[in-house]
């Protein structure tokens, strides 16, 4: 057995690649900081504990997104709270922003909070995750054309958001 | 590949490496500007979605959690089995929609409380003036300092905390449940451990983890300690 077959390692490897973008999606998946947090840990205990049943390296990120979104459903989803904290996660990056950039960004971040779960996770799956949208619509359980659908509606109601509050700025071409 | 579609893929697969739809991106001047607006638009979707994050001590608490389960073979299929018991149990009580403090505390006690003993036992940083700001209180020093470990977590109207708080016999969990006033002194038992209600500002607490003399004098440190911030000031 070489060293990167160890168990040890290969767990090691995959929270190295994965943890920072599933910590991403969980907040946005639950719109908590410390949900996120404690989701993350526990996909990974979980994927620590389960580790022999990964028998395809390749699909270690589905698997690991398969985990959290079961813990989530399991745990919090009856508990969890509104959207109120993403703010207080991610404004302390936006010092170097102008204040017309950052506009549209806090813009962006509303429309976020606000779009139907529907919507937020299958767009938060490819632009957080980089997933196809055939690997969306097999996570979600649904067709790729509804996935498409979806993801597009999504953007949609973003641009609104931001043409509602008047922020076209550079974007004017979009609508 | 019309205009009309072309603008679907666009909003549903921007980054999509199909020949057609790069092909339609040359068909004309159009089609070359929605293009050029969408990248724009993906630069500002991706800047807000992919956030900084402290990536060291998100892997740290990732790698600490993951090695202290780390153990002989029979052990983790143990914790395994008892793992399993746990989610049935969380969700027998979801499916039953409980909303009972008792129920609530057990739940929330099986699936966590082991995990932040963890947190508190490898020094994870937390923030106790942040956490307790949220709900309009602050520790006293006497308190404050001995406070382990302390987070946001669900409670039974939204948000509570969940601290670990070191006493002369160990670490201890401590809920702060906000809106809940439960009776002074209820006991409410734990898989084997009492929970003890304490009246505190603006809601209760629940000590978890003790018992005896000591569990009586941190329901008075809690009272004494844990103030409306207004007072404070």
């Amino acid at each position: 057995m070489g060293v990167k077959d160890k168990p040890r390692d290969r767990f090691e490897a995959l929270a190295n690649r994965y943890a920072t973008d599933l910590y991403r999606y969980a907040v946005w998946l639950c719109g908590n900081e410390a949900l996120a947090r404690d989701l993350v840990q526990e996909t990974f205990l979980r994927a620590w504990r389960a580790l022999d049943s990964l028998k395809d390296q390749a699909a270690a990120k589905s698997w690991l997104i398969t985990i959290l979104r079961r813990e989530y459903a399991r745990t919090f989803e009856r508990k969890v709270p509104p959207l109120v904290d993403v703010d207080a996660i991610v404004v302390s990056e936006e010092a170097e922003l102008q204040p017309e950039e950052r506009l549209e960004r806090e813009l962006l971040r509303e429309g976020m909070c606000s779009l139907p779960a529907r919507y937020r996770e299958p767009l938060m799956l490819q632009v957080v995750m980089g997933y196809s949208c055939e690997e969306i619509a097999l996570e979600l359980g649904i067709t790729r054309s509804a996935v498409m659908t979806q993801l597009f509606r999504a953007r949609e109601q973003l641009k609104a958001k931001l043409q509602a509050d008047g922020v076209t700025g550079k974007l004017h071409e979009l609508f | 590949m019309n205009f009309s579609e072309f603008r679907n893929r666009l909003g549903a697969d921007p980054g999509s490496q199909d020949p057609e739809f790069l092909a339609a991106r040359q068909a004309g001047p159009e089609f070359e500007a929605a293009a050029r607006g969408a990248e724009v638009f993906e630069r500002k979707l991706e800047g807000m979605a992919r956030f900084p994050v402290d990536a060291d001590a998100l892997l740290a608490e990732v790698l600490h959690t993951s090695r202290r389960a780390a153990g002989p073979r029979w052990l983790a299929m143990a914790a395994g089995v008892a793992v399993v018991a746990g989610i049935t149990a969380i969700l027998l009580f979801q499916a039953r929609l409980p909303d009972t403090l008792p129920e609530y505390l057990a739940a929330h006690y099986r699936h966590d409380g082991q995990m932040v003993l963890e947190r508190a036992t490898a020094g994870a940083a937390s923030d106790v003036r942040a956490v307790l700001g949220q709900f309009e209180l602050t520790a006293a020093p006497a308190l404050a300092e001995r406070i382990a470990y302390i987070k946001l977590c669900p409670s039974l109207h939204g948000e509570g905390a969940h601290m670990v708080v070191q006493t002369t016999e160990g670490l201890v969990t401590v809920f702060f449940l906000p809106g809940v006033h439960a009776r002074q002194g209820l006991v409410v038992p734990i898989d084997g451990q009492r929970a003890v209600l304490v009246d505190l500002p603006g809601g209760s607490g629940v000590i978890i983890g003790t018992s005896g003399q000591q569990e009586a004098q941190l329901a008075v440190l809690l009272q004494e300690a844990l103030v409306p911030v207004s007072v404070d000031a």
